[in-house]
C-alpha cells in the first residue's frame, strides 16, 4: 500500500506523520516498510530517521543537442517544444537548458535527424536503511526549477510490497501530484489556521482531480478556528486524526526526535491511523 | 531598418510595456518609413520562456532591434544569437520611445538583466 503524505501549506507536519506512521508501523509489525522523501526542494525526513545511506545516484532529463551541419533551420523543434526551451532565430538553434522538460518532441519530430539527446543533471537520489525501514529521498540540485523530474525517478525505488509513505512537497503544482498521483490513500495534513484551511481546499481539489481516496489529519488541532474541522464533516471527508499543540512534541522535533520516541502512547494513534486507512480502503 | 518595441498596445499610440518577455504587443516599426505593424506576443501568459517566445517572434519579423525595459537572461541570449541589438528605454509610448531612439538617447543593452529564476 502507498500512502503519500501531503498538504496544502508547507510547515504542517507532512514530515512529521510520515516518519512517526513508519516508526509506529516498524515497531509494531513486520510488514516491510518503506519512507520515500519526496519533498525534493528541502528533504528532511532523513534528520528524524538517521539513514544509513547505502547508494546515491545523478538524475535529471535528456535535453537536446543539435548538430548544425544537418540542421536546415526549419523551425519544427521550436514549434512543436511547449516550454520554447529551443529557439530557431535565422541560422542559429539555440536550446534552453534550464526551459527544458525533457519530453524528447524535439528530437522526435526532427525531419533531418539532426537533434540527439545528452542528460542533464538535476537532482540526487539516495537509499538505504534506518533500521528495518527502508528509505529513499531525492534532492533538487540548487538553482534548479523542476522538482518533477527528480520525483519521477525517485517513485522508480518504490518497494511496494509492504506499506510505502511518501512524503510529499508542500502545495498542490506539479511537484506534488506527481509525489502523490499513484498512492492510494492521500493523508493531507493541515493545521486549523485561515492559511492552513485556504491551502488544504487547493490539495482537496488536487486529490479529488486525481481520485485517490484521502483523509485530513489537523496538527496543532487546539490553535486556530474550528474552520477546518467544520469543512471536513460538511464534504464528508474523512477527519482521521488530530494532534494538539504540545510542547514535547515541539522540544523532540527541535532535537530531530520523532515523537513517538518521546510520547509512547502516540504509537498506538499512529497505528489506529493506519487501520482506518485500510478501513477506508477495505 | 526594423525596430520591435514591446508594448502594450497594438499601435504607434499604445503604452511602452512594462516587461519586454511578456508585453502584449510588439510593435514592428520601420525607422525611415515610420511603417508599423503590431505583433501579438504569444509569450504574455506563457508559463515559462516567455522571454524565448518573445525572441522568436522578434526574429522572425525581421526585426534588427528590439526596444524593452529591460531584458532577462533568456530573451537576451535569444536576441543576441539572432543578431539583434537590444536598447533600454523607460517609458512613454511606442512613438516617443521611437523618437528616443532615433534621436540616439537609449543605452545599448550588453548584458542580461533581471537575472532570476522560475520558481
Amino acid at each position: 500500500m502507498i500512502i503519500a503524505v501531503a498538504s496544502g501549506k508547507g510547515g504542517t507536519g507532512k514530515t512529521t506523520i510520515a516518519v512517526n506512521l513508519a516508526l509506529a508501523l516498524e515497531r509494531a509489525s513486520d510488514l516491510p516498510v518503506q519512507v520515500v522523501d519526496g519533498d525534493v526542494e528541502a528533504p528532511n525526513a532523513h534528520l528524524f530517521l538517521a539513514p544509513h545511506i547505502e547508494e546515491t545516484q545523478d538524475v535529471g532529463i535528456q535535453i537536446p543537442v543539435v548538430d548544425e551541419e544537418k540542421c536546415t533551420y526549419c523551425g519544427v523543434c521550436a514549434e512543436v517544444c511547449q516550454y520554447h526551451a529551443i529557439a530557431v532565430l535565422g541560422e542559429k538553434v539555440l536550446v534552453f537548458p534550464e526551459l527544458c522538460h525533457g519530453c524528447g518532441s524535439c528530437t522526435a519530430n526532427c525531419p533531418e535527424h539532426a537533434i540527439s539527446e545528452t542528460p542533464r543533471v538535476m537532482g540526487t537520489l539516495s537509499r538505504g536503511r534506518a533500521g528495518k525501514i527502508s528509505f529513499a529521498s531525492g534532492e533538487l540540485n540548487v538553482g534548479e526549477a523542476m522538482a518533477v523530474p527528480v520525483i519521477r525517478q525517485l517513485k522508480k525505488w518504490i518497494q511496494p510490497e509492504g506499506v510505502v509513505i511518501i512524503d510529499a512537497p508542500p502545495g498542490a503544482s506539479c511537484p506534488m501530484v506527481e509525489a502523490v498521483r499513484t498512492a492510494d490513500f492521500l493523508l493531507l495534513v493541515t493545521e486549523p489556521t485561515p492559511f492552513g484551511f485556504h491551502d488544504l481546499k487547493s490539495a482537496v481539489e488536487v486529490a479529488r482531480e486525481v481520485e485517490i481516496p484521502f483523509g485530513v489529519i489537523i496538527n496543532r488541532a487546539d490553535i486556530g478556528t474550528e474552520e477546518v474541522a467544520e469543512f471536513c464533516k460538511k464534504e464528508n471527508i474523512p477527519l482521521l486524526m488530530e494532534i494538539p499543540l504540545d510542547r514535547r512534541i515541539a522540544e523532540a522535533y527541535s532535537r530531530g526526535v520523532p515523537m513517538v520516541d518521546v510520547l509512547p502512547e502516540y504509537r498506538e494513534k499512529f497505528l489506529a491511523l493506519y487501520r482506518s486507512i485500510q478501513e477506508a480502503l477495505a | 531598418m526594423k525596430i520591435a518595441i514591446a508594448a502594450s498596445g497594438n499601435s504607434l499610440d499604445a503604452d511602452f510595456a512594462p516587461r519586454f518577455g511578456r508585453s502584449a504587443y510588439f510593435v514592428i516599426v520601420d525607422s525611415e518609413t515610420e511603417e508599423w505593424t503590431a505583433l501579438p506576443n504569444p509569450g504574455m501568459g506563457a508559463g515559462g520562456g516567455a522571454g524565448v517566445q518573445a525572441a522568436q517572434v522578434i526574429s522572425n519579423s525581421g526585426a534588427q532591434v528590439a526596444i524593452g525595459p529591460n531584458f532577462g537572461p533568456n530573451a537576451f541570449n535569444a536576441l543576441r544569437a539572432a543578431g539583434i541589438t537590444m536598447y533600454s528605454a523607460r517609458g512613454g509610448s511606442v512613438r516617443d520611445v521611437l523618437a528616443q531612439y532615433k534621436a540616439g538617447q537609449l543605452p545599448e543593452i550588453r548584458a542580461a538583466q533581471n537575472v532570476g529564476r522560475h520558481h
